[in-house]
């Protein structure tokens, strides 16, 4: 039982709860990594809601721009 | 009309040029600016860096200038990122700004976790009884993880129309 207490003590300080966090964050940020590598690659690209995707309370300066390139993709769409 | 449906009310935040590339941002221009502005008050003379609790983070190397100069860095980058990528977007300049982000976001989320495990371990053989900055730096360093996997995700090459034709007439130019 004398490997055990070692072990506890090991465990219990604070270098080595700092290293083992710092690892499972590491492996967070790693998994978010590829999970977004792979959603990028095959996912769809999302749909295209407007000219920007901004809360309408922000265009409501260049609305004419926005109506204006508006008409031109519908004029371009046909 | 497309001009007559304003009136006097104005938006609260004026759109930035920059705009729809940053208002969905909001929480990494959050965090961004709270670097800098942590690194400038650690950098201040004194005891800056709060040092019951974090006491042992210092002695383990990050002391306040190494935080300052961390924070420092990464925040300007972060800044600088968050700023240029709406403009860099053609196809000669790749997704640079966003893997920026993305590397920044981590830095914060490593460094967000490891003041919360200190302030846990503390919470538990010091003090015994948790701090209220736990969940502030718990849900930071989540969200920062978060903010990773939207900075990958953005890291695409949006080759536009006009890009393109760019590229093509300076190949057909030579």
């Amino acid at each position: 039982m004398d490997w055990l207490t070692f072990l506890k003590d090991v465990i219990a300080t604070q270098q080595f709860l700092q290293i083992f966090v710092g690892g499972c964050t590491m492996m967070l940020i790693g998994w978010m990594v590829t999970r977004a590598r792979g959603d990028r690659d095959h996912l769809p690209p999302p749909a295209p809601v407007g000219i920007a995707d901004v809360p309408p309370p922000f265009l409501q300066g260049p609305r004419e721009a926005v109506d204006l390139m508006r008409e031109l993709r519908d004029l371009a769409r046909r | 009309m497309p001009g007559s449906n304003g009136g006097p009310r104005r938006p609260l935040l004026p759109m930035h040029s920059a705009g729809p590339y940053s208002t969905y941002r909001l929480f990494e221009w959050c965090m961004a600016t709270m670097m800098v502005l942590i690194a400038f008050t650690l950098a201040m003379p004194g005891d800056t860096m709060e040092r019951n609790a974090l006491k042992p983070i210092a002695h383990m190397g990050f002391s306040e200038p190494n935080m300052a100069l961390i924070f420092g860095c990464v925040g300007s980058v972060r800044v600088m990122a968050l700023f240029l990528n709406g403009y860099i977007n053609n196809v000669r300049i790749g997704p640079k700004g966003a893997y920026a982000r993305a590397a920044g976001a981590a830095v914060g989320c490593a460094i967000m976790g490891q003041f919360a495990t200190a302030l846990v371990y503390d919470a538990f053989t010091v003090a015994h009884a948790p701090s209220f900055v736990i969940p502030v730096f718990g849900t930071l360093a989540g969200f920062e993880a978060i903010s990773v996997y939207i900075a990958v995700l953005d890291g695409v090459s949006r080759k536009s129309r006009i890009g393109k034709a760019l590229a093509a007439l300076e190949e057909v130019r030579g």
